[in-house]
């Protein structure tokens, strides 16, 4: 393989799988925000009964 | 006339030469960001855009209320949410821009860099290589690791360390991501445009960093993931379209040299840059501390590893596709040369003496004339919103750092409340920092060049101390000051210092030599002095934790 076609071949891979891979994470990440505030209002709830 | 007066005559003639094509240059440069498409409603898509960050500082400010929540999110991150905020920090406009330069002077040979870090971000995904282990040590900072597995000078020294060499290397974020506003908006460089969008933008960054902590960081990482993913692929299916991948291919081919083999010596880059890249790539990627803030905030030590397997395609991404518009930019105003549109080529190409075109505008400027009004908008506040979260993430890093590790060491029992209080202290002062070393750093060395130097002034001694401390039984606290400290020596390879060294000895030592000569100055200096200097065998010291409280169970090896 030439340098050129490895190149040519990473910039493709590089996109197509970033592009398919960001759908994933935009969808899945939203469900993580949710998630994550839950736990963190639960945290500061706790917080606020120690104090 | 004495020769001297003579003397006097031509520098004064030099002189007046240099600043009459400064200004020359100059007016060119405002002549050419003035041909962009950027229009109102871009203006307006990106008022809108800066807007909703702020908001989300000021909502999520309420649930930054432990020590633990503000700089870590609670440790309450899952997977997909820990790529996407990994993606927007790593993915900053810093890194479009020093990536897009690589490509606009290396051509396709600048893709290593991205190949090689994906690897890397690979590589330690799959083993959980020092991430992992140090996920299940429950830190919030790598110096509070120090402390745990060696004792509290290391902690201190490995915190001024980091937060030294952190804070110089962001020293160029912001004037380089001013440069990127400029050229792609369309406001007169001449007309102070550079230091008011510094301003601006620092501005920004500093009240939503200040308010909500790691939390209005992560959020905010995420939106811009989402936008700036969407941009990424557009705006490269549109440059292709517009110049045609076999134009691309050929004219790199004909213009550049060595445009595609990143070993050959007549490249940019060459085996020794090669080499050192591949240690950073390892390094960076595994001990980086707005990286591993990353993976400290995560849920768990296989969601470490998710993130950072799934983050290897990002990874490759953040630097192949801005290198791959810098080359577009280069093919671009190759072909500009005898169009209307040659003030392109006459600025970009000028290769007389004297002049010093800026290659950095290059990229910006190309996707100002090839952008369509509205999409051009939607780009602008995605890489304002990578600005941001890079910036956001690196004033919380390295100022945690400082109060964490630096300063409630030194000072002993210190309250949540005044942690967090410091933290926002140390925002401001290093965002100042930032904003006056970018207005006045002048320096040569490609973007990539000066972080990569600043950057190895940590991460050389860091992997070395950290690989060691979880992996050697035998490392010893004396062993790890030793090699953060030689470590410390690759700053030697920014340039102004390693000018005035080559300089002395009469050699022409490149930043990636001096990166590997304190990588092998750092693991001699480690082990030896590990060997020489052990440990005690047992510790009864306290450890502080992330708020304040003691945890007297020293860490142990993975190995153990």
């Amino acid at each position: 393989m030439t340098w050129q076609g490895l190149w040519i071949g990473m910039l493709w891979v590089v996109l197509v799988g970033f592009a398919a891979m960001s759908v994933v994470v935009s969808f899945l990440g939203a469900r993580d925000i949710k998630k994550m505030l839950a736990r963190l209002a639960e945290q500061s709830s706790d917080a606020d009964v120690d104090d | 006339m004495s020769p001297d007066f003579y003397l006097l005559s031509d520098i004064l003639n030099f002189t007046d030469v240099m600043a009459h094509q400064t200004l020359l240059a100059a007016g060119e440069l405002s002549e050419i960001v003035s041909g962009t498409n950027f229009s109102t409603i871009d203006w307006v898509i990106v008022v809108g855009y800066l807007m909703i960050s702020v908001v989300i500082g000021l909502l999520v400010n309420r649930y930054a209320k432990s020590m633990a929540a503000y700089i870590g999110a609670g440790r309450s991150v899952g997977t997909w949410l820990g790529v996407a905020t990994m993606t927007g920090t790593e993915l900053g406009l810093v890194t479009v821009m020093y990536n897009a330069e690589a490509g606009y002077k290396g051509g396709f040979a600048s893709f290593h860099i991205g190949l090689i870090f994906g690897i890397m971000m690979l590589i330690i995904g799959l083993t959980g290589f020092i991430v992992a282990p140090l996920r299940r040590e429950r830190v919030l900072t790598i110096p509070e690791y120090y402390e745990k597995r060696y004792n509290r000078t290391a902690r201190i020294l490995g915190g001024v360390i980091l937060s030294m060499a952190g804070i110089l290397n962001m020293g160029v974020f912001l004037s380089v991501g001013s440069k990127f506003l400029v050229g792609i908006t369309g406001l007169n460089p001449d007309a102070m445009a550079v230091p008011i969008v510094m301003t601006v933008l620092l501005l920004i960054v500093l009240v939503y960093t200040v308010l909500g902590g790691m939390i209005s960081v992560i959020i905010t990482d995420f939106v811009q993931f989402v936008v700036l993913s969407f941009g990424v692929v557009i705006t490269t299916l549109l440059a292709i379209g517009e110049l045609g991948m076999d134009e691309i291919v050929k004219s790199v081919e004909t213009n550049m040299e060595n445009g595609f083999d990143p070993i050959a010596a007549e490249s940019q880059f060459g085996v020794s840059y090669l080499t050192f890249t591949v240690m950073m790539g390892l390094m960076t990627c595994a001990v980086w501390p707005t990286m591993v803030s990353r993976a400290l905030a995560m849920e768990s030590d296989t969601a470490v590893k998710r993130q950072y397997t799934w983050s290897s395609i990002s990874f490759a991404m953040r630097m192949v596709i801005p290198a791959f518009w810098g080359i577009c930019a280069f093919v671009f105003i190759y072909h500009t040369a005898d169009s209307a549109d040659g003030i392109l080529a006459e600025y970009f190409l000028d290769t007389s003496e004297g002049a010093k075109p800026d290659g950095a505008y290059a990229m910006p400027v190309f996707l100002g004339r090839i952008l369509p009004v509205g999409l051009i908008g939607i780009i602008t506040a995605a890489m304002i919103a990578a600005f941001m979260s890079t910036h956001d993430s690196y004033l919380l890093c390295w100022s945690s750092v400082l109060v964490q590790d630096v300063v409630a060491p030194i000072k002993g029992e210190m309250s949540t409340k005044d942690r967090i209080n410091y933290t926002r202290v140390f925002i401001v002062l290093i965002g100042i920092f930032v904003w006056a070393w970018g207005l006045f750093y002048e320096g040569d060395d490609l973007i990539w060049d000066y972080l990569a130097a600043t950057g190895a002034m940590y991460f050389t001694g860091a992997a070395v101390v950290l690989a060691g401390g979880l992996y050697w039984k035998r490392a010893s606290s004396a062993g790890a000051i030793a090699g953060l400290i030689c470590g410390a020596s690759a700053v030697l390879g920014v340039e102004v210092i390693r000018g005035k060294i080559n300089g002395v000895l009469g050699t022409e030592f490149n930043h990636a030599e001096f990166g590997l000569c304190s990588i092998g100055f750092s693991i001699f200096a480690f082990i030896a002095f590990s060997l020489l200097i052990p440990d005690h065998p047992t510790s009864d010291r306290p450890v502080l934790d992330a708020d304040g409280a003691s945890d007297n169970q020293p860490s142990k090896q993975a190995g153990d």
